[in-house]
């Protein structure tokens, strides 16, 4: 039981900025942010959904925490996106041994302001992939806060055969919209992964997970100012909706998600992880506190499969390649609800409910980095990437489709230049070039009242940002030194700037910039 | 290390028992029964209830789902039924309509309908029952319900009015006749719950009051209108709400509550005669819904007493709730014109009023924007007076969000109102 308490422990440890310390197993030969960053790039079980194969990756110990703020503006984003973006970010990161357990644990915080959002009254993210909320033309602000707390731990080999692992995940938000109709929104979700992976051999491994997540959200709407009655729009998908007016409404949504995975790894002079995972969430929606009615219902599942290989990572020169694709398809299920008003049975009763909407995306990547080593760092790196992304989403009654194909490929390059052994000072410059092509589409609306601002405003501007060619770049450079010779601990300081620039009457340009100061050990 | 194995077998053994007996199945088992929407086929029947009247040339009947904007038609055949395929699953207010004429007698609406029938069984028959109503008659004109906003924002609402028009071509004697608001208040799609043995045949009020005079005090002339304001007075004066849109000073009747902030005006008062089973009036003012109240206007037989307050039978209480409030009863045939207004196009779910006295809905779309609703102009007389649109449907009888204005279209004055004496 002292185990169960040292994982609590730890597990709490990870919610607050304190300085943990590697107790035992192996550690960062030096903690600069490319010894870290090259550390983490060679781990293939950390990007999959199986804690189990953690100590396959042979991971290091490391603590890092940061402290960041980010700003981002523009005209160049999705109808529900702000015009302007404040983001306070605190980000907490290490892993330790404990006797032959491996531990990683991770803690985030940030803090967002919103301005000038528009069409959503009623969710902290309406990209969520849920097609039914409620949304106001004006435009508004917004506060968000998000909490999200993770620990992953595995066991060593059991019998030279079999290791066990747990992902566990904790997130929470809150949000609140500034103008009427104005809505406060709680949010959770908890997610459990318990994992396996059997060595049939030193260097063949196969792995499983299982998966398991709950998810909440909570909205209450109301005016601040009761003298004025506020239009607002109940979605339903596709721009169909049914105008209301008066202070909004309560929602709840509640999901459930069960899913699994299948893991390969080949350890050899070149390391091999291809993974595939399947996930099903059903969340409903439910209307109205005191008599709950349905309004609607999805079925998300998602299939990914991801190919990841890692050649001559001692040598000189390292290769790491990965190959991705991912399927999404969701059904918006609506109801037919009347009312009963019986004395025995009051209550709404649900006469009929049926699929309306399907929404299927897909998603191919490939991604490819040469890299220059250098003791437990990189010198310099270099890469391409390749995404195509084509979404297909229908109405089914009567018809609406919106459909688009977009292809991303660009070059990144980053230096890792040693500005002096003493204190191990490094500026750590990165650049990358991206061009986004939108290579087909179209929006067709069917429904009803196609005058909507729903439809004419939201949709149609969705639309055209899916359309839109843009070119994005980035160039960030990171400082980081030792604070004392004697440790191994770095301080950084990284500045990042991102800019978007279209290429389409509709839209100019987005930019984003992002500092931040960090501590790692 | 054998702790640690245990532990985590332990984890793992919760995580699948609760997996599978967890609340999540009733979740994953309910969305998985959902299947692909498609296009249902409706059989409709028409139950003629018109002994005595002679048989339509044509029955149309129309489906309207507000929230698909989807409005369905056909036309009954001789059999008496209609079949209508490409039906979307969904709630459906289903009417009937067509017209009968007795020569030298009068003209007859027929209507049947159902409000919110759930549209949800492919191959389903539905049976409706076909009446008659006698057509052209005293209807509400105009109403203005919303309200106004003052300069300085806040709400203002003593200027509703009500007007009342003599469509036909007879005098009417406004004499005792009863203006009533129903409940409730403001459309909802949780409608009351009343006595099963009441059936369909009556409407029920939260207000009623009645025209004064002894029988033929209040004539209206064909072409006449008569004003029934909350408070007839010039809204637009300083010290009410220079913004208002409109002067009830020449209105014909007031709904007075003798509340000195309300000061009595010329305005004849109207009587009040019922609220929460009392006949004496306890408010200090009279206002309808902002959103949109539902209204009528009726007339007792001769012969026949009408005391809701008294006669126990003629009033009850609502049973989906345990609050005692009681409400009158007005039978379905004392109605002379019924006018259903709602919050905005989407509470067509939430109809107050039968389909077979108005078979659709009214709005404004907003509150306190001084904006009134107005029955639509179809032509004149040969003596010049106006004839206005009446197929008891609101939804097509009405023009909406128009600048209020006491007798549109010229309608005439009674000779008997207060401010043509001296």
């Amino acid at each position: 039981m002292k185990y169960i308490n040292k994982i609590l422990a730890l597990a709490v440890l990870w919610s607050i900025p304190t300085i943990v310390t590697a107790q035992k197993g192996k550690e960062a030969g030096q903690n600069t942010p490319a010894a870290l960053e090259l550390q983490k790039t060679g781990y293939l079980w950390m990007y999959t959904d199986n804690a189990a194969g953690l100590q396959l990756d042979y991971p290091v110990s490391f603590t890092k925490v940061d402290l960041g703020y980010e700003t981002q503006s523009g005209d160049f984003k999705k109808p529900q996106q702000g015009k302007n973006v404040e983001n306070i970010l605190f980000n907490a990161e290490g892993s330790t041994f404990l006797q032959s357990i491996y531990l990683w644990g991770s803690f985030k915080y940030s803090r967002q302001n919103i301005d000038e959002a528009g069409f959503n009254a009623s969710l902290i993210d309406p990209y969520r992939g849920m097609p039914y909320y409620t949304v106001d033309t004006l435009q508004s602000n917004w506060n968000n806060q998000y909490y999200t707390l993770q620990m992953k731990g595995a066991t060593k080999q059991l019998w030279n055969f079999v290791s066990f692992g747990l992902d566990l995940q904790y997130q929470t938000a809150s949000g609140a919209k500034q103008r009427d109709p104005r809505s406060e929104n709680q949010q959770y979700a908890i997610k459990v992964k318990p994992g396996v992976v059997f060595s049939i051999s030193p260097k063949h491994h196969i792995g499983f997970n299982l998966q398991y997540s709950n998810y909440k959200e909570q909205s209450n709407m109301e005016n601040t100012n009761s003298y004025v009655n506020q239009n607002y729009y109940l979605l339903y998908g596709l721009g169909k909706s049914v105008e209301k007016i008066g202070s909004g409404r309560f929602t709840e949504y509640s999901a459930n998600t069960l899913g699994s995975g299948l893991q390969y790894n080949y350890s050899g002079r070149t390391k091999v992880l291809w993974d595939a995972n399947y996930s099903m969430k059903v969340e409903d929606l439910k209307e109205n506190s005191t008599s709950p009615k349905n309004d609607g219902t999805t079925r998300d599942g998602i299939f990914t499969t991801n190919l990841r290989l890692v050649t001559n990572p001692e040598k000189a020169y390292s290769s790491y390649i990965y190959l991705g694709y991912q399927d999404r398809r969701i059904s918006g299920i609506e109801y037919l609800t009347t009312w009963n008003s019986s004395t025995t049975n009051t209550g709404w009763v649900t006469q009929y409910k049926g699929v309306r909407s399907k929404y299927k995306t897909q998603i191919a990547s490939a991604q490819y980095e040469l890299v220059k080593n250098r003791g437990n760092e990189y010198f310099w790196e270099f890469g391409a990437l390749l995404n195509y992304t084509k979404q297909r989403d229908k109405y089914l009654l009567p018809e609406s489709r919106m459909e688009s194909e977009r292809l991303e490929y660009g070059v990144n390059g980053k230096v890792n230049i040693a500005l002096s052994d003493r204190q191990i000072k490094r500026l750590l410059v990165e650049t990358s070039a991206t061009y986004n092509n939108g290579m087909s589409g179209k929006y067709q609306y069917g429904g009803q009242h196609s005058e909507y601002l729903t439809v004419s405003d939201l949709m149609q501007n969705e639309f055209n940002y899916s359309q839109a060619d843009y070119a994005h770049f980035n160039l960030s450079a990171t400082y980081s030194q030792q604070l004392n010779e004697e440790y191994k601990s770095n301080l950084f300081i990284k500045g990042s700037f991102t800019y978007d620039k279209a290429y389409n009457y509709e839209y100019n340009h987005r930019s984003l910039l992002n500092f931040s100061i960090g501590y790692q050990f | 290390m054998n702790k640690n194995l245990i532990i985590l077998a332990q984890l793992a053994g919760m995580f699948i028992i609760s997996l599978l007996f967890g609340g999540c199945s009733g979740q994953f088992s309910n969305a998985f029964d959902a299947k692909d929407i498609k296009p249902m086929t409706v059989h409709i029947e028409a139950s003629m209830d018109i002994e005595g009247l002679p048989a339509p040339d044509e029955l149309n009947v129309t489906l309207q789902n507000y929230t698909e904007n989807l409005t369905l038609t056909g036309t009954v055949g001789s059999d008496g039924t209609v079949t209508i395929p490409g039906v979307i699953p969904g709630l459906y207010n289903i009417n009937i309509t067509g017209k009968t004429e007795v020569e030298g007698d009068a003209t007859y609406y027929l209507n049947g309908s159902v409000v919110n029938y759930p549209v949800v069984n492919e191959d389903e028959t539905l049976r409706i029952p076909v009446q008659a109503m006698v057509a052209g008659k005293l209807i509400f004109k105009e109403i203005y319900y919303c309200g106004s906003k003052t300069a300085k924002g806040t709400s203002y609402f003593r200027d509703q009015f009500y007007e009342l028009y003599n469509n036909t071509e007879s005098t009417i004697y406004l004499d005792k006749l009863y203006f009533a608001d129903l409940n409730p208040t403001t459309a909802t799609a949780k409608l009351p719950t009343w006595p099963e043995e009441d059936g369909d045949k009556y409407v029920y009020a939260i207000d009623i009051w009645q025209f004064p005079g002894n029988g033929t005090d209040y004539p209206l002339k064909p072409g006449e209108s008569c004003v029934v304001s909350q408070f007839g007075a010039n809204h637009k004066l300083a010290i009410y709400n220079p913004n208002s849109p409109v002067d009830c000073s020449s209105s014909e009747f007031e709904f007075n509550c003798n509340n000195p902030s309300i000061p009595d005006q010329r305005a004849i008062d109207m009587k009040f005669t019922f609220r929460n089973g009392l006949s004496s009036n306890t408010l200090k003012q009279y206002l309808t819904s902002v959103f949109g109240g539902a209204y009528v206007i009726f007339k007792v037989p001769d012969g026949v007493t009408y005391d809701p307050v008294n006669d126990k039978s003629l009033s009850t209480v609502d049973l989906s709730n345990t609050y005692s409030t009681l409400y009158a009863k007005i039978p379905v045939n004392y109605i002379l014109d019924a006018v259903e207004a709602v919050q905005n196009e989407s509470m067509i779910t939430a109809k107050r009023i039968p389909g077979r006295l108005d078979q659709g809905i009214t709005y404004v779309g907003q509150t306190y924007i001084g904006v009134s609703v107005a029955r639509k102009l179809v032509g004149y007389r040969e003596d010049g007076n106006p004839i206005f649109l009446d197929t008891n449907n609101s939804t097509d009888d009405f023009e909406r969000g128009l600048t209020p204005q006491l007798r549109r279209y010229n309608t005439k004055m009674p000779s008997w109102n207060p401010t043509l004496k001296k």
